[in-house]
């Protein structure tokens, strides 16, 4: 609640090194898995280049989404395409558009740069999310990935 | 992956009624956009209407509708209710060295099925109507 009694808004903005902690600790109630070294890297990635973005939601001081996306060219043989390599929104703030308002400033933010494709990947087994990229107009595109446990 | 006849047209069922939701469509205009027998038809939507996907009237006022939520519903789901079987693993009793094979070969169908069940359990009849009517807008303009 705000000093005046309001319920905060939820705000968008590019994630900070003030947010690293907030970050961290939204990533290991969702994940299980903290990884600060993962998100310190990928928030030196967007300071030092133009095409990656990390943006957070915010409800008031508190961190409850985040996205992370890079312009890739070339990788797998891929011309330039948009991945979306994180996106997280807190439990307890879910179904209030917060996953959707990031997928959508993301997009402008490589629609900006050129970029007309947007990607991802994800675990076979999350539904959730699958349900939805799918109910943003991603479908399954033309790579497969592939693994293997070196021996 | 080919889907039997009746499990086909529960799909497209489901979609067409979920798009109208207050519409009560005659199953002699269904069978007639969908080219199936109102026989078959009639068959079809009694298993989606145990199921409570639909509900169905006869008479001459009669008509079937969608009474689900299509936020909820997948493309899986339906698909069960017809093919309860889909995911069964037929491989013989393996026998010696064919032990492998029949192994390999199963760990390989099992990993179109994983992504093939995967797919079909994230697909909601909301999001076949957005898309479609998504990629209707995209060739308009």
């Amino acid at each position: 609640m705000t000093s005046s009694g309001q319920e905060p808004e939820i705000t968008f903005a590019l994630a900070s090194e003030a947010d690293l902690r907030g970050v961290a600790e939204l990533d290991l109630l969702v994940t299980g898995q903290a990884k600060p070294e993962f998100w310190a890297s990928n928030l030196a990635r967007t300071v030092t280049g133009d095409t990656s973005t990390f943006i957070i939601a915010r409800h008031g001081s508190k961190i409850v989404g985040l996205i992370l996306g890079t312009i890739g060219a070339w990788e797998f043989g891929s011309p330039a395409t948009g991945w979306v390599h994180a996106i997280f929104v807190h439990p307890d703030f879910r179904n209030r558009g917060i996953a959707s308002e990031l997928l959508a400033e993301i997009k402008t933010f490589f629609s900006g740069r050129g970029i007309n494709t947007i990607r991802t990947m994800l675990h076979v087994d999350d539904k959730l999310l699958m349900s939805f990229f799918r109910f943003h107009g991603l479908s399954a595109g033309p790579y497969v990935e592939l693994e293997a446990t070196i021996d | 992956m080919k889907l039997r006849k009746a499990t086909q047209c529960a799909i497209w069922i489901c979609v067409h009624t979920a798009a109208s939701p207050d519409e009560l469509f005659s199953a002699r205009e269904l069978a007639e956009i969908y080219g199936i027998s109102q026989h078959h038809l009639a068959k079809v939507i009694r298993t989606l209407s145990f199921a409570r996907l639909v509900y169905s009237t006869r008479g001459p006022r009669g008509g079937c509708a969608f009474i689900a939520d299509p936020k909820r519903v997948t493309l899986m789901q339906i698909i069960e209710l017809f093919e309860p079987d889909l995911e069964s693993d037929h491989a013989p009793v393996p026998q010696g060295d064919q032990e492998n094979y029949i192994d390999e070969v199963a760990r390989v169908l099992g990993e179109i099925n994983r992504i093939a069940s995967a797919t079909l359990s994230s697909i909601t009849l909301q999001v076949i109507i957005q898309n479609a009517a998504r990629r209707r807008g995209q060739r308009e303009r």
